[in-house]
């Protein structure tokens, strides 16, 4: 059976703390730019209901941490989350459907986006 | 959102980008690039550039609010005005790019091109800052 994602469930991106400007926490856009933007625009996520946080962090490297946003918020900007599991993760997911205002969409991403305080991690 | 104060020193910012410029290949454990040295070259003019042109304007040697990677090997610079913002990519070919967010929240329209000259991307700087 396909597992449905919510508009209220929470996704995970994991960051690096320089995605994070440092006198006000607000989120960089780059945090959500992928490395094929132009060709292929494809941003890994973790569908948190499925996920474990602190998993999902240990998976990545240290120092990265970990953000949280609503899977309503890629769709309202005409985005797309599709369920995409890896033999580690099964709350892998994509966000898809980046358009030439990608750069737009990437912005308001990140601006919807929270930091997620996950015990244990590192944080600087 | 809480807004910094500008920063007018350009040491923190330079210091930064010579941390970033040092990431690994695979830093985001999603396979992205180091940063290229044509980005850290163009990501480090633009710094001096921006402060020079600012100083010029009388409003001092203002440093970017922040620095990032970007997975493709480029570096992301951004400027925050009292009502607008601005973020400059420094693409891997030591290119610019940028999005402009200007005004807040629901209200805010945005403006961005993949490759810009210099001069384009100065005066844009120059009107975030100004906004």
């Amino acid at each position: 059976m396909t597992e449905r994602i919510d508009d209220g469930d929470d996704l995970f991106r994991r960051i690096l703390e320089y995605h994070r400007v440092p006198a006000t926490g607000r989120i960089s856009s780059s945090a959500f730019m992928g490395k094929g933007r132009r060709l292929d625009p494809e941003v890994s996520v973790f569908l948190a209901r499925l996920s474990d946080p602190a998993k999902v962090l240990r998976a990545g490297l240290p120092r990265q941490q970990l953000v949280a946003l609503q899977a309503a918020v890629p769709r309202a900007i005409g985005l797309d989350v599709h369920l995409q599991p890896t033999e580690d993760v099964v709350g892998h997911c994509v966000i898809v459907g980046f358009g030439l205002n990608w750069k737009e969409q990437c912005a308001r991403l990140a601006d919807a986006s929270h930091l997620v305080e996950v015990p244990g991690s590192v944080r600087e | 959102m809480a807004i910094a104060p500008p920063q007018l020193s350009l040491l923190p910012a330079l210091k930064r980008l010579v941390e970033i410029a040092d990431l690994p290949a695979d830093w985001d454990a999603e396979g992205a690039d180091p940063p290229s040295a044509k980005a850290v070259a163009a990501a480090s003019y633009l710094i001096e550039a921006a402060a020079d042109d600012q100083e010029r304007r009388a409003r001092g040697r203002i440093a970017p609010t922040t620095s990032s990677p970007i997975p493709d090997g480029g570096l992301q610079l951004e400027w925050q005005g009292p009502g607008a913002r601005i973020d400059v990519q420094a693409n891997p070919d030591g290119s610019y790019g940028y999005l402009v967010k200007w005004g807040r929240d629901d209200s805010a329209r945005y403006e961005e091109a993949d490759e810009a000259p210099l001069d384009i991307v100065l005066a844009l700087i120059d009107r975030v800052l100004g906004q």
